[in-house]
């Protein structure tokens, strides 16, 4: 075999191996770019409410409508709108514009009423970040806060963070019956199946109320 | 030729210009020539004057059977509303009563798919390329080593 057939061979093989490598590493999705989530809207940032204790549950609040949620530790400062329930059966989602919008489900306990109450908010809109962008960043001890129409604000302190399928939504332990006023956030997360258009996780906040605030009248 | 006619003309023309401009501004600037009257002859007031309506003091009042209508671009203004048909007012909030309470169904849809990564075409296509070379080279290398032998 002379050399220049051997350099042939070589090439061809580099070349070829060369080819393979890149088609596996595209299948694998190496060279996609995943958007960072950036801020949805310019919000002042919410410092959280010192002096709360994160172990300790207050008793519950009574009623009032909320307003807004702020969670300190991501940027979010959102105002909050009703939802109801879809002809499915299904709760109603917020709408994509404005983004930075988040809803509360009315058909269950007010934040800072015993039960859980339950926040949700797009993770993103179709073509860029939405209000719970960033709330798989949550940790436990964070603080949320829902301001009401009676200006008082339930503070809550996160729990846990939870990312489960969607096809194992965990219905029972989202809308649970609590002994004391709980939180949970919602929105999606995991990948985006295109075909489905959805994406296949959720991303869940178990909170509880930790402090409720009164204004001085 | 053609510049002395046209010298011609002016010289002709500047004159004629000249004087009637100064006739008119005359005849302007002149107080207007009235038929005067001497001191002498009694000033006679025409008896011949119509009685005009006086609109500023007297306001003309709708008859009973008039009916009244705004002028078409007539809009509220900015503390104004139109009466509208009776409308209910709106209740008090009040939260869902523990009887109202409902488990949805399923899960939120909360995404867009914004934030969803686009899988580039470029690697498929690259990768495609080289292989396809890799293929040729393999392939010339047979070629010249058949011929060889």
């Amino acid at each position: 075999m002379s050399s220049e057939q051997r350099l042939l061979r070589t090439g061809a093989a580099v070349v070829s191996l060369a080819g393979l490598l890149l088609i596996g590493l595209g299948i694998s999705g190496f060279f996609s770019d995943e958007p960072e989530p950036g801020p949805v809207a310019a919000t002042n940032p919410v410092p959280s409410v010192p002096g709360v204790p994160s172990g300790r549950v207050a008793a519950p609040m009574r009623a009032a409508r909320p307003t807004a949620v702020y969670i300190p530790s991501i940027g979010v400062a959102a105002p909050l709108m009703e939802l109801g329930l879809d002809a499915q059966g299904a709760i109603e989602n917020p709408p994509f514009d404005p983004p930075n919008q988040a809803g509360w489900y009315r058909y269950g306990p007010v934040p800072g009423q015993r039960g859980a109450a339950v926040i949700t908010g797009h993770l993103d809109t179709r073509s860029g970040p939405a209000v719970f962008a960033n709330l798989k960043n949550v940790k436990r001890g964070d603080q949320v806060q829902v301001m009401r129409a009676d200006h008082s604000v339930a503070v809550f302190v996160v729990d846990k963070v939870e990312h489960t399928p969607k096809r194992s939504f965990p219905v029972k332990k989202v809308y649970a019956k609590l002994s004391y006023p709980g939180l949970r956030l919602v929105t999606c997360g995991g990948t985006f199946d295109r075909q489905a258009h959805s994406y296949v996780d959720n991303t869940i906040v178990y909170a509880h109320l930790a402090a409720p605030y009164y204004p001085k009248s | 030729m053609a510049r002395a006619r046209l010298a011609a003309a002016m010289t002709a023309f500047v004159p004629a210009f000249v004087a009637a401009f100064v006739v008119g501004g005359v005849s302007l600037a002149a107080p207007p020539a009235y038929a005067t009257t001497g001191p002498d002859l009694p000033v006679e007031l025409p008896t011949c004057l119509l009685p005009l309506p006086l609109l500023c003091d007297e306001q003309h009042e709708p008859e009973p059977q008039e009916s009244w209508s705004p002028p078409p671009s007539v809009e509220p203004g900015p503390e104004e509303t139109w009466p509208g048909p009776d409308e209910p007012e709106e209740e008090p909030w009040r939260p869902a009563g523990e009887d109202e309470h409902r488990v949805p169904r399923g899960h939120p849809e909360t995404g867009g798919g914004g934030l969803a990564p686009d899988d580039p075409v470029w690697p498929f296509a690259l990768g495609g390329a080289a292989l396809t070379a890799g293929a040729g080279l393999a392939g010339f290398a047979v070629r010249r080593r058949k011929g060889v032998v």
